[in-house]
């Protein structure tokens, strides 16, 4: 039976806001289209 | 190409890998090989899952993209970020706690062995066929445009990425995409420089892009619900969102990326990268190819891009045709750039009227050129019927060999050479690691030792490399073969991010059930895919359907009954 590196480090997940950092990501996506959106009214 | 530039190419590309090769000199055991001994950090990984993703061909296809049909290719990419953050949320998660090397190996835990390795051979030929695509693609392009030898292009860089893939595993192919994306990245970057200063000296850059957004390339968000509309915001949020779920959740070469991560976290940081640098960086490389639109209406540009073409025509009974085709489209093409001279002196005017006059004189000779070239492409073909006249792939390099100074050639080819290697590397680094750990380690060989499957690996991951260089030397031979992989990898795709949804989302479905369900939607999707003429990107969405919903239907009926009766 193969085993994974024992010495590989433990999650340290749970000390990250995650949802806090996906709420962002989303975020950011918006920002950009909105951007996008502006970028091609301004130049059609 | 002068001797500068193959110094820069072969300094570039034979750097990078031979760097990979020795950094990752000790061999370890096979989690070293297979998952970087989960050393790998977010940064990284993020470089790792982006030079992954984007193949020689995304870097001359985009601008060639770009050049044709403006900004709004960017959109196919919206449905990523939301496609990552779901993958973030359930995937890695599960990923990680099960401690797997593939994908598949998840299946197998959730459902049955026969699941596992349903998804594992559907991902093997998929993407078996797909690596010899991507050292074909740009090894024909680019030996077509320099005179090289196609057979020894492909051979050459095949075997440099075996090489660094088959010595130092995941963690080597981790290490070389981080420079080979540095290089990249700084390379379309150079380019973009040179193309603003190769505009003419009496238009200012402000004036060029309003010129392109006159001229309708700059639009890059639509929220049109038009079906015949190719990308808009809404096709390219959902159906980007199914086939990112599907690539990036799925597919063994991005997931042996990430799972390649220090922690959770710098699986997912890295991850997230993409969801934010993505799009931009896609932004920026359409920009560039606008820019080459703008750079040509003031210079003159060829017909047809592919020269080579054009010199083959000039050889059979078509030659005088194609020349008195050729002078006249040199005589729209010289009308195009006055209108548009004219149009930027409105704009710098700032005089509506003026404005909207140089419009419509501009429109029209863009017109003009674009069915010149239509009849120049038509004549190709009664010249040489089998001729591929689909030339937006050749328009950036054709320009960059032509217009950009010595060293800096050699900087770009370099480029899409590194990423073509990266994306080749994880490729193969992903096929030998399913082909290892998902059929050899379970029927062939279960009890041996770390060394002896990391020999194995390094063994299969030669064998694909060696089929996809053999495919790529053949591939000629397959008429519209990239179309044919992309039709493939779409009526497979669905279907394997269909099983894997399920194997997420619903606990109560077990291993028959979604076997049975993912077998017929597989035979429905191909029967579909032989009597209607629907775009092959809606398989992607029927494929998935077609699981989830079969899956749920056969437990709660068929294998409910069954599965009390064994009771």
């Amino acid at each position: 039976m193969i085993q994974r590196n024992p010495d590989s480090k433990s999650d340290d997940s749970s000390s990250v806001n995650w949802p806090r950092i996906y709420w962002l990501v989303a975020l950011f996506f918006f920002v950009q289209v909105a951007l996008f959106y502006a970028f091609t009214r301004y130049y059609s | 190409m002068s001797p500068i530039d193959y110094i820069v190419l072969f300094g570039t590309l034979l750097g990078i890998a031979f760097y990979g090769m020795w950094r990752t000199r000790e061999s370890g055991g096979l989690n070293s090989y297979l998952r970087g001994d989960d050393s790998i950090r977010w940064g990284t990984i993020g470089l790792s899952v982006m030079a992954t993703q984007a193949s020689a061909i995304t870097f001359l296809s985009t601008p060639g993209q770009a050049y044709e049909d403006g900004m709004g290719f960017v959109q196919n990419y919206f449905g990523m970020p939301f496609a990552i953050i779901i993958i973030c949320l359930f995937f890695i998660p599960i990923y990680r706690r099960l401690k797997v090397y593939t994908a598949y190996e998840y299946l197998g835990q959730r459902f049955d062995a026969k699941t596992r390795y349903l998804g594992a051979t559907l991902f093997l030929v998929q993407r078996g066929l797909a690596a010899g695509i991507t050292i074909y693609a740009p090894a024909i392009i680019v030996s077509t445009l320099l005179g090289w030898n196609l057979d020894l292009t492909i051979v050459l860089i095949g075997a440099l990425v075996i090489a660094y893939t088959v010595s130092g595993g995941t963690k080597a192919v981790s290490i070389t995409q981080r420079y080979q994306m540095g290089i990249i990245l700084i390379g379309m970057v150079v380019a973009f420089v040179m193309i603003l200063q190769n505009l003419p000296g009496d238009v200012s850059v402000g004036e060029a892009v309003a010129v392109a957004g006159k001229l309708g390339k700059l639009e890059a968000v639509s929220f049109s619900f038009d079906l015949d509309q190719r990308y808009t915001f809404w096709s390219g949020l959902f159906g980007g969102l199914f086939l990112s779920l599907s690539y990036f959740g799925t597919d063994q070469s991005q997931v042996q990326r990430y799972l390649a991560g220090t922690s959770l976290t710098a699986s997912r940081i890295g991850l997230l990268f993409n969801a934010v640098v993505k799009i931009p960086m896609q932004f920026f490389i359409l920009f560039v190819g606008v820019m080459v639109f703008v750079f040509y209406i003031f210079e003159k540009p060829p017909v047809i891009f592919n020269q080579t073409l054009l010199d083959q025509v000039m050889e059979t009974e078509q030659a005088e045709e194609l020349s008195v085709l050729v002078s006249e489209y040199e005589e729209v093409a010289r009308n195009r750039a006055m209108a548009a001279k004219s149009l930027a002196i409105a704009l710098r005017n700032e005089d509506p009227a003026a404005i909207e006059a140089a419009r419509s004189v501009a429109l029209e000779w863009e017109a003009q050129s674009l069915a010149k070239r239509q009849d120049t492409k038509e004549l190709v073909l009664t010249a040489l019927p089998d001729a591929e006249v689909k030339d937006s792939d050749y328009v950036f390099i054709s320009f960059i060999l032509k217009y950009l100074p010595h060293g800096v050639i050699g900087l770009l080819v370099a480029v899409i050479f590194a990423a073509a290697m990266s994306s080749t590397a994880s490729e193969l680094n992903a096929l030998g690691s399913t082909t290892m750990v998902d059929f050899y380690r379970r029927l062939v060989h279960d009890e041996g030792s770390d060394a002896h499957y990391v020999r194995v690996s390094r063994i299969l991951t030669t064998a694909w490399g060696v089929i996809a260089v053999g495919f790529a030397l053949y591939a000629n031979l397959v008429e519209n073969l990239i179309e044919a992989v992309n039709i493939l990898g779409s009526i497979f795709y669905g279907g394997i991010l269909g099983i894997f949804l399920v194997a997420f989302f619903l606990k109560r479905v077990k291993g028959s059930a979604v076997f049975t369900a993912a077998i017929i939607s597989q035979i429905a999707v191909l029967t579909m895919f032989y009597t209607l003429e629907i775009s092959y990107l809606w398989y992607n969405l029927i494929g998935c359907f077609t699981v989830i919903s079969l899956a749920l239907l056969l437990q709660v009926t068929v294998f409910r009954s069954w599965e009390e009766a064994e009771r």
